[in-house]
């Protein structure tokens, strides 16, 4: 079958105003760049103004590996464990912009990996984990302890 | 990172629903917008499952009342009576596991008839009381309430259980049922349970207790469709077996049922290596194989399974003590092995430990009584296998050396361990349980049943298992049977903020138990989810939950 894959490039641009060119092929995997790619607006430079260059930068990095076709089914599972192995703020930053740019594969695989981060933590860790305050008066943390206590006290 | 800050939708939907129940509960004790969100996700919830704890009625209603979507349900009903789980039947169950059911009576059939009439699976696992009327009864009437059941499995556990409960239960089967288990404790002559005319449906699994002989297992093999085989008869401290099956019977069975894809046999005491090999040999598809009590198993059964296409999955040799490593080393040929348990087999040694190593799907390891040694466990240490349920009870030549080794192999285990069983081992002491509240980060169960040498400084050390590592999972389950070497002052160890997140305990023959009832007590009321057994039942009370009273605390 002849593939009439067509070999546009399209132009991102990131909140730091860096660019970045991008087979059209790597950008669909992105739903929000496809959705645009499809409506014919994504001739000039499309701006991304809630995604820095760092994380941009990983984003398609991300795409471009899973459109390659040399890639084997093992390697794509190893990249894709390895990639996550990220501190919190880039998982935060990379959290937001999978959800923006809607990345299905991404944005399942980072979820998966702040549920992670949460499992069988007891209130305080994940208070320090995530730096939330404690907003419960004392009369609304017994109630709620003596329903949850049982899960970690 | 601004966890609150997450999109709302994004963050119930999708995070939440990943974590289980006991992570939710915790979620909701962060802030008041976590809570929210949790209460949001709790009602999105389509199942649960709390098989591994067993709550009392107040918690139980915490944890129920806030998960308004449920369909199935799957509760460990070891202290709850018939009025507390009443409550949370209705019309929306779908599937319902009700285990270890040792205070409700057979009321709760007739309940569940008048209440679920949209039940499909039902499972329950039921203390025998009162007469066989009676539960026939309200069998009766369960099952003309739920007349779209498709799976019904009925356990019910006694001392000497009269199975004539079961019998003409068939007549009243709705035509739906596809699956059906039945399980009273055997006796020597069982009852004729089954009828073959259920052959035509397209059934799983049977469950026959009756004096089978060669031919009855010729006209089991009319039921081609047949996936999944289970042929039981035991007895605890009673040899009891089919005496009329040899291997003839084997050959019938695996001519006619090519399709099974689980067997488990146990008691059949005249059937040699032929027999069990055929079954091996012409059901290709057969994923779960267990055998137990074989008193002429021997290696030579699995001598040609690297010819056999068997994607096997699960394999139980229990007791078969003329099972060698060989075995081992041929099953290991199986890619796709999950669950290997040889307990008891006594010939079976260090080698199958190198022969297992390179399997990557292995998760349940079970040794107990093998001639396993330090370095078998060092062997296991440095291995890839996500060994998640490990147990070498008995293995009396392992030391706290081989615990070191294990944890500190550098191998996967070191973080996929969760459960482990060190029972009745000499070899371990204090320092092995040092190393394992320090490095066994994953390990939620652990059994320590019979170790003499295990003293106060064990209990403290375990007590304090979360503070040593931030990565470190809450121990939930912890068996202190007989562990005549601790001490009454280790009380002191079990009260709060000491094991966070403990459910069950056993401390049945120590000294805990003794005079100071007192501090018992003040321990169960700091929390009442706890369950403490005095009684010395396996893990979770899962093998003795039948005899607990109603005085149980």
């Amino acid at each position: 079958m002849s593939s009439s894959k067509s070999n546009k490039i399209v132009k991102l641009e990131s909140s730091d105003n860096k660019t970045f060119e991008v087979e059209e092929a790597v950008a669909v995997q992105s739903e929000t760049l496809k959705n645009m790619v499809d409506d014919g607006c994504a001739n000039d430079t499309i701006p991304l103004p809630n995604v820095n260059g760092k994380i941009l930068e990983m984003v398609l990095g991300w795409c471009k590996k899973h459109v390659d076709e040399t890639v084997t089914g093992d390697e794509l599972n190893k990249y894709e464990a390895d990639f996550l192995d990220l501190d919190q703020a880039d998982l935060y930053g990379l959290l937001m912009a999978a959800n923006f740019l809607n990345v299905k594969g991404l944005l399942d695989r980072v979820l998966q990996r702040v549920a992670d981060m949460i499992k069988g933590k007891k209130p305080e860790e994940i208070r320090r984990i995530f730096n939330i305050k404690n907003d419960f008066t004392p009369e609304e943390e017994e109630e709620i302890r003596l329903e949850n206590a049982w899960a970690f006290d | 990172m601004e966890l609150e800050a997450v999109p709302f939708g994004v963050m119930v939907k999708e995070v939440l629903l990943k974590l289980d129940t006991e992570t939710l509960c915790s979620v909701a004790c962060v802030s008041r917008a976590l809570r929210f969100s949790v209460s949001q996700a709790l009602p999105l919830l389509s199942s649960l499952h709390l098989s591994a704890f067993s709550p009392d009625a107040q918690t139980l209603a915490h944890i129920l009342y806030r998960c308004s979507g449920l369909n199935c349900l799957t509760l460990n009903c070891l202290r709850l009576d018939d009025s507390s789980l009443g409550r949370f039947l209705g019309p929306h169950l779908q599937e319902l596991n009700l285990l270890s059911c040792s205070l409700l009576s057979y009321q709760i059939l007739a309940s569940i008839g008048e209440t679920c009439p949209n039940l499909r699976v039902l499972m329950l696992e039921l203390v025998e009381q009162e007469s066989p009327e009676v539960f026939k009864s309200n069998l009766a009437r369960m099952l003309s309430g739920c007349l779209y059941l498709e799976s019904l499995c009925l356990k019910i556990r006694g001392t000497d259980v009269d199975a004539s409960a079961f019998q003409s239960v068939q007549f009243f089967l709705p035509k739906t049922l596809r699956i059906l288990k039945l399980h009273p404790v055997l006796e020597q002559d069982g009852i004729q349970l089954i009828k073959l005319d259920l052959e035509d449906r397209p059934h799983k699994e049977p469950l026959l207790h009756h004096d089978l002989t060669n031919n009855g297992l010729q006209s089991l093999g009319f039921c081609h469709r047949l996936t999944s085989l289970s042929l039981i008869r035991s007895r605890r401290n009673h040899q009891v077996s089919f005496k009329r099956i040899n291997d003839m019977g084997m050959f019938l069975l695996s001519e006619g049922c090519k399709g099974l894809e689980s067997v488990r046999l146990c008691g059949f005491s005249r059937v040699s290596d032929a027999g069990f090999a055929s079954i091996l040999h012409s059901c290709q598809r057969l994923k779960k194989f267990e055998v137990r009590n074989a008193l002429f198993l021997s290696d030579l059964a699995f001598h040609d399974l690297t010819g056999v296409p068997c994607p096997l999955v699960e394999v139980r040799l229990l007791s078969c003590s003329l099972i060698t490593s060989e075995t081992v080393k041929k099953l290991a040929c199986s890619r796709s092995l999950e669950v290997l348990d040889l307990c008891g087999c006594k010939s079976i040694a260090n080698s199958c430990l190198s022969s297992i190593s390179c399997l990557h799907r292995l998760t349940s390891v079970n040794l107990s009584g093998a001639d396993v040694t330090n370095y078998g466990l060092s062997i296991l240490g440095q291995g890839s296998p996500p060994i998640t349920h490990l147990c070498i009870r008995g293995c009396k030549r392992v030391t706290d050396e081989g615990l070191s080794l294990l944890l500190h192999g550098g191998g996967t285990i070191s973080k996929s361990l969760s459960a482990l069983d060190l029972g009745h081992m000499p070899g371990i002491s204090d320092k092995a349980i040092l190393t394992i509240a320090k490095a066994g980060i994953g390990i939620t169960e652990l059994c320590i049943r019979y170790c003499f040498n295990v003293t106060d400084s064990s209990v403290e050390a375990l007590a304090m298992k979360r503070r040593f590592q931030d990565e470190s999972k809450l121990l939930r389950r912890l068996d202190l049977f007989n562990c005549i070497g601790l001490s009454v002052e280790s009380m002191r160890s079990l009260k709060r903020p000491s094991f966070p997140g403990l459910h069950w305990l056993g401390i049945g023959h120590t000294r805990l138990t003794g005079k100071r009832t007192a501090v018992l007590t003040e321990i169960c009321r700091e929390r009442p989810w706890l369950t403490l057994c005095l009684d010395g039942c396996e893990m979770g009370c899962h093998d003795g939950w039948q005899f607990h009273g109603p005085d149980y605390r």
